[in-house]
């Protein structure tokens, strides 16, 4: 029995749950199956990059460690390290998109619906920020607007960036209400349309910045974090548990010297 | 090592992360955009970000992971105890070097290059992802099942062809356009690229790039799939079924019936979600791998129970796929234990020599590097 094609529309990920439609259904899971697969690029999946990073990364400098100090260095310094850059990264980056999104009104992330998203790459910036003449045959303007709408964007806040003119227009207006004026405003959703053709219409620049920023809330996170703060504390705390071990060492002497 | 600052996997099932299913190519049809007054700081930095994007997910790793980890931690060793000794501590900064410059891109290179083996040599169709295959060899059954396409079973081109023809019968069958005489001509046209991907040969990285960047004369194969994700996109928007514009329209919907893994209630509930859907440039370089792999197997084989002969076919692909991701990751555990042998520059870590130089100190003594 064949699935049924899913529309264009995205379906939201609170639908009740599906019933099984006759869909074969193989019992007992391998985790294995699961586990060890590549991703297109030919790099290890997510899951098996975190494995080997634990069992192999950690495990192979722990065993080749020459003493104990370095030892404690490589627990303080990789254990975080890679936790902080396989999950928390990725966190900052989808907490953040939603964030700008929501301050921004501008439709940026993947998967607008949820607490967190990735953001939508430069291509489908593209696709939903500049109109593409083919969908005259369609849905039209009105369509890539219900789009921006779809996907959380306040169309208010978007197309006041195209131009002063438009500005006015959308002044005050909710999705709907811009959306209802499009249908019934021939004017106005030429004008619209126009703006947006212009394949370097200023919302798209915006959308851009916007779409940015995350990955660059992300780098600048690795970078303070991973690259400079875990490795100074890692050295602060060696130095730390030296002055500590000496300073004992030399108490103890004291303390003989004196009896 | 840093890992997925910008993700990029090309496959999207509902409930995994969609990511990046976009060809650089697409971007740069357009015109190239001008600086404008209120991008300020932001213009070049979202074109840094809009190349490392384009250049793929190694080149994004590499360049984020040596900008974020390897350099400062770099910078960061080779100033460790510099007050103490007088000038820059060049074994902690080299073995920081060392260390953090081979980890992280060695973990995603030798997996690429054992893929890229698996791929060019042996099993072309285990750069499929399994639904995929199940999709394709779904359509493939469609067509040799189907009693106009009997003349074409035992020649490989003209199985492609035929099999491309249900692909788009499949994907857009119950699209709808303006134009009646619009399906034909797109159908026309998908079919006809999708040969070039069946016939021609994909070019690796390098002349790829030769060609599109510095001959200015992209191969027949990379022209192909730029106009085959041009054709998706306007295949697509031109659906007058769809009430709006369509989330993705660079998207290929393949209907099949895709056998579900049940681990719980919440497993199935989400496996019964999923769609087989892929990118246009994705799929136009699966379906090269595939045409050349099982649709040629078949041709080439006397196939009497053809059902059978592709899902054994499936499960085979599956199993060099487990097996060459099993590979991957021994290599690369072997790769790192040998690893310390290259930046370990003494048998004093640097770590241990700071505590050395903390108690020379204490005890009043000179610091001696």
């Amino acid at each position: 029995m064949l699935i049924n094609k899913i529309n264009a529309t995205p379906t939201t990920p609170q639908s009740p749950l599906p019933t099984n439609n006759n869909k074969k259904v193989a019992f007992g899971a391998n985790p294995l199956n699961a586990l060890f697969k590549l991703d297109r690029s030919g790099t290890m999946s997510h899951n098996l990059f975190i494995t080997n990073a634990f069992i192999f990364l950690l495990g192979t400098r722990l065993f080749t460690s020459r003493d104990k100090d370095e030892n404690r260095e490589i627990l303080i310094r990789d254990i975080p390290s890679i936790i902080i850059a396989v999950v928390g990264v990725d966190t900052i980056q989808k907490a953040a998109t939603k964030g700008i999104q929501k301050l921004s009104g501008f439709a940026i992330a993947k998967k607008p619906k949820e607490r967190i998203s990735d953001s939508i790459s430069y291509a489908q910036t593209n696709d939903l920020y500049i109109y593409d003449k083919n969908l005259d045959k369609a849905s039209g303007i009105y369509g890539f607007a219900k789009r921006l709408d779809s996907k959380e964007g306040n169309l208010e806040k978007i197309c006041s960036k195209l131009n002063d003119s438009i500005k006015s227009k959308v002044s005050g207006l909710d999705n709907t209400q811009i959306l209802n004026k499009i249908k019934s405003d021939n004017t106005f959703a030429n004008e619209l349309k126009k703006a947006f053709s212009n394949p370097k219409n200023k919302a798209l620049k915006y959308a851009e910045t916007f779409k940015t920023l995350p990955t660059v809330i992300g780098f600048a996170a690795t970078l303070s974090i991973l690259g400079f703060v875990l490795p100074k504390l890692n050295i602060a705390i060696t130095e730390h548990i030296a002055k500590k071990r000496e300073q004992a060492k030399l108490d103890n002497k004291n303390k003989q010297i004196q009896a | 090592m840093n890992v997925t600052a910008v993700s990029n996997k090309n496959y999207d099932v509902k409930n995994q992360q969609i990511s990046n299913a976009y060809s650089p190519r697409y971007a740069t049809t357009l015109p190239k955009q001008n600086n404008v007054s209120f991008g300020g700081v932001m213009t070049p930095v979202n074109g840094i970000f809009k190349f490392i994007e384009k250049t793929g997910f190694f080149v994004q790793f590499l360049i984020v992971d040596t900008l974020s980890m390897v350099l400062p931690r770099t910078i960061v060793g080779l100033n460790r105890d510099k007050d103490k000794i007088g000038h820059y501590n060049y074994q902690a900064g080299l073995e920081e070097l060392g260390r953090e410059s081979l980890s992280g891109p060695t973990m995603n290179i030798i997996p690429m290059v054992i893929s890229a083996m698996a791929i060019n040599h042996f099993v072309p169709a285990v750069k499929l992802d399994s639904p995929v295959i199940t999709g394709l060899n779904e359509t493939l059954l469609k067509t040799v099942t189907n009693k106009n396409s009997t003349d074409a079973l035992k020649d490989t081109s003209k199985l492609s062809t035929k099999t491309a023809e249900q692909i788009f019968d499949t994907a857009f069958g119950d699209f709808k356009f303006k134009d009646a005489k619009d399906a034909t001509n797109y159908k026309a046209k998908f079919v006809s690229l999708l040969n070039t991907a069946q016939q021609e040969k994909k070019p690796n990285l390098f002349v790829n790039f030769y060609n599109t960047k510095i001959q200015k004369k992209p191969s027949a194969y990379t022209k192909a799939e730029d106009d085959f994700d041009k054709l998706v996109v306007e295949i697509n928007n031109a659906n007058i079924n769809n009430a709006e514009a369509p989330a993705d329209a660079h998207k290929l919907v393949l209907k099949a019936e895709v056998p579900e893994v049940r681990t719980s209630e919440k497993t199935l509930a989400r496996a019964a979600e999923n769609e087989i859907s892929t990118s246009s440039k994705t799929f136009f370089e699966d379906f090269h791998h595939y045409s050349n792999d099982i649709i040629k197997k078949f041709s080439k084989a006397t196939v009497e129970k053809p059902k059978e002969f592709l899902e054994a076919a499936a499960k085979k692909v599956a199993r060099c796929k487990m097996g060459v991701a099993g590979l991957a990751f021994l290599s690369v555990g072997a790769f790192l234990l040998y690893l310390p042998k290259i930046y370990q520059l003494s048998k004093l870590s640097p770590a241990e020599q700071s505590a050395e130089r903390v108690k020379k100190e204490m005890e009043g003594g000179k610091v001696v590097c």
